[in-house]
């Protein structure tokens, strides 16, 4: 699948294509399909969004699973920071980056 | 071009990208050797590079997407200050701070 | 210390309102992400790989206790209670809201501080000594030329949109603490005939083709530094490179034209440049000298050192270097607890140090290109309280210059450019040789991580340097063995096919126990490797 990333403008959180809407949580990603950079402009002028662009990811057992390394770090935090990541009280959260 | 300035009454310095700043060298190479017609910066000119550019020594400017003229007026009056002597004559501030010492 | 007249805080208080304006245009919409970018940039503001990036200023690596208590202000206030201090004498916060970015920019001023050409392709904060003013074999401060830099590269209007970033490097010593021929310009002061002069190098750097800067003037009196200056930037500016940002650095034209070519035309330039009275009149270096001028140190003080508790005798063993003046130490913070972060410290951290400095250190601190701290002025007899305070914060690590001693760039867990996590390797190195025994053993020996080819980890200098690669989306790091960013400037070889992270901490443990094994009496582990060549070190990883 195809799904849309960005940092929100004013906060710089990352955040993800929902399909309604703008989530922090990469398991609510939609498949975009080839949309994607159509929505990434009109987001970008919208004032939602910076950055944005469209990555390809997979649906697994865990939910949505960014294809690249460097996405999935972004979906969780710094993995040497477990306080810092969206999954704080997960002390092997950092494992999904792998 | 250097030895057939004073037959020349514009040049114009093309700025291919905001970001190629060969341009405010070359303004200061025409300044520095005499030049005194008009000096036009042409091209991607941006408001936010106008002061540095006024400061090489353009004194026109034909940007490819005009300039609002109220941000151009606070960009170039931003700076009370600067650090360096360039072309516009302004006194740098280690020319303030010593005026004892007479600076041509 | 160097203190702001009326002149550089309207400067700086000025750079911040046009910022705010520049942040309030791109929050409206009047100005696009593409327009907004250089101007943030030029500012240090970064869209990193989680949130907005800060990158704060430190000038030549020299700050009060004031400003060091700013900063951990800004982390409690702005940020989520931490900072990173860099290998550029920066400090950068990780999780900035653009919002806030103006109303940080103006408390910074408040302590004399700023983020003005801490990134984009203009001249960055001038780098230093970390032991300038207090080590014994310096020809003179460096300081207050590198402030007289600061001025004059600050909003320079022909040199701010240059072909690729500029940094230059002050040093006074014959020991090269600032890795000073690894930069754009490196100056070395030098005395002759009793005249204070630069040596000036130029075209040094890391990134993807690392160079050492050759020497392109023997001396340039003080009086005529910037009017120098000018000719080499304005060489660079006019023919650097700008068709590929990999080729835009200042070392590729100094290469591609040669070092002779290079020269001569710097010196017709400068033959020019010296007529048109750009160098401010020696009297403002004297007024900015007078800033540096060594402190009251007491007289008549204890060179006493009571060593009786043996954790307190390895710190001072390790940790504290010789001070010129009687009864003082310079004290050296390690930033690299053991399963810590590189160059991290958390707001308390920072705020303590702000206060042992103003307490124990003539209210003077210096961070160093390490990714270390350092109280540059303190009484021998106030080790012992310092060390306890230190030790109850987490930071009496006993480590500079050993293998754990790690510097290490952010790498993949914060940057958008990295292709590799830098720090969880730094921390499983520092795990495996964690005994102090052994770190000991293996004396100086430094090991640096970059989590790409740009090199913000100085990997090219580490006796021992590690490059993060992505093979395939999966991460990789290659080994390099023998550079140096000291006054024997070299750069590390790679020794071969990459690793995976278990894996290059083990090839780690094979060279240095070859290390051991062969070493002559006296050797440090690069003295070895220099000696040998990679051919053995190679046979230990891959035979």
């Amino acid at each position: 699948m195809k799904i849309l990333t960005g940092n929100d403008l004013v906060s710089g959180d990352v955040i993800w294509w929902a399909g309604d809407g703008w989530s922090r949580q990469v398991g609510d990603s939609v498949d975009v399909g080839t949309h994607g950079d159509d929505l990434a402009r009109t987001e970008e002028a919208a004032l939602r969004v910076v950055g944005a662009y469209v990555i390809d990811a997979t649906i697994t057992d865990d939910g949505v699973r960014p294809a690249h390394i460097k996405d999935r770090i972004r979906a969780l935090g710094p993995t040497v920071r477990p306080d810092l990541t969206l999954k704080p009280n997960d002390a092997d959260a950092g494992n999904w980056v792998i | 071009m250097l030895p057939h300035l004073d037959r020349l009454s514009l040049v114009e310095v093309h700025f291919p990208a905001f970001g190629d700043g060969r341009g405010y060298s070359a303004a200061r190479i025409l300044r520095e050797s005499g030049y005194q017609g008009e000096l036009r910066a042409v091209g991607d000119v941006l408001v936010d590079q106008i002061m540095a550019m006024r400061r090489c020594g353009f004194d026109s400017f034909h940007p490819a997407k005009p300039l609002d003229d109220a941000a151009v007026d606070r960009a170039l009056h931003r700076y009370a200050d600067i650090y360096q002597k360039a072309i516009d004559g302004r006194q740098p501030v280690w020319a303030k701070r010593h005026p004892e010492k007479i600076y041509g | 210390m160097y203190r702001y007249d009326s002149y550089d805080q309207s400067i700086v208080d000025a750079r911040v309102e046009e910022f705010r304006d520049q942040v309030q245009r791109r929050l409206t919409g009047a100005l696009t992400e593409d327009q907004f970018k250089p101007l943030r940039l030029m500012n240090g503001l970064y869209l990193q790989l989680h949130a907005y990036m800060l990158r704060v200023a430190i000038p030549y690596g020299t700050l009060s206790g004031r400003q060091m208590r700013k900063l951990g202000e800004i982390a409690a206030k702005y940020d989520r209670g931490y900072g990173h201090f860099t290998t550029r004498q920066n400090l950068q916060y990780n999780w900035i809201k653009l919002a806030d970015a103006p109303d940080i920019l103006a408390e910074l001023a408040t302590v004399e501080m700023h983020a003005i050409q801490t990134s984009g392709n203009c001249i960055r904060n001038i780098s230093s000594d970390q032991y300038a003013g207090v080590s014994a074999d310096e020809v003179a401060d460096p300081r207050p030329w590198a402030e007289l830099l600061r001025q004059w590269s600050s909003f320079h209007p022909e040199f701010t949109y240059l072909p690729r970033k500029f940094k230059i490097c002050v040093i006074a010593s014959d020991d090269d603490r600032a890795a000073m021929k690894l930069h754009d310009i490196g100056l070395k002061l030098v005395s002759r005939d009793g005249v204070i002069g630069a040596e000036v190098y130029a075209g040094g750097g890391m990134g993807r083709t690392p160079m050492v800067a050759p020497l392109i003037r023997d001396f340039v009196p003080e009086e005529e530094i910037i009017s120098y200056l000018e000719a080499c930037l304005r060489v660079y500016n006019r023919y650097g490179r700008r068709d590929n940002k990999y080729k835009a650095r200042i070392k590729i034209l100094v290469h591609e034209i040669g070092v002779e070519a290079y020269k001569r035309q710097v010196e017709e330039e400068f033959a020019h440049m010296r007529t048109l009275g750009l160098n401010p009149p020696t009297e403002e270096l004297d007024r900015i000298r007078a800033f540096f001028a060594p402190p009251a140190y007491e007289t008549g003080l204890s060179e006493e050192i009571d060593r009786a508790d043996p954790a307190f005798a390895l710190w001072v063993d390790r940790q504290v270097a010789a001070h010129k003046a009687p009864g003082y130490a310079i004290v050296n913070i390690s930033l690299k607890p053991l399963t810590g972060i590189p160059g991290d410290a958390s707001a308390e951290q920072i705020e303590l140090v702000a206060g042992l400095a103003e307490q124990y250190s003539l209210d003077e601190l210096r961070v160093t290109h390490a990714q270390n701290l350092v109280l540059p002025h303190v009484k021998k007899a106030d080790l012992h309280a310092i060390w306890q305070k230190l030790e109850a914060a987490g930071l009496a690590e006993a480590n500079l210059d050993l293998i754990t001693d790690i510097i290490a760039c952010p790498g993949l867990d914060y940057c958008a450019l990295a292709n590799a996590r830098s720090i969880p390797l730094a921390q499983k190195i520092a795990q495996r040789f964690a005994a102090a025994e052994r770190q000991a053993e293996l004396g100086e020996l430094k090991l640096k991580i970059s989590g790409c080819i740009n090199a913000c980890g100085h990997h090219h200098a580490g006796h021992i340097g590690i490059l993060g690669v992505d093979r395939k989306g999966v991460e990789n790091f290659q080994l390099s063995l023998g550079g140096s960013g000291a006054e024997d400037t070299s750069l590390g070889q790679i020794t071969g096919p990459g690793f995976s992270e278990d894996g290059v901490v083990d090839a780690i443990e094979k060279v240095t126990d070859l290390y051991l094994a062969q070493r002559e009496s006296g050797e440090r582990f690069l003295d070895t490797y220099r000696r040998l060549g990679m051919k053995p070190f190679k046979e230990a990883i891959y035979g």
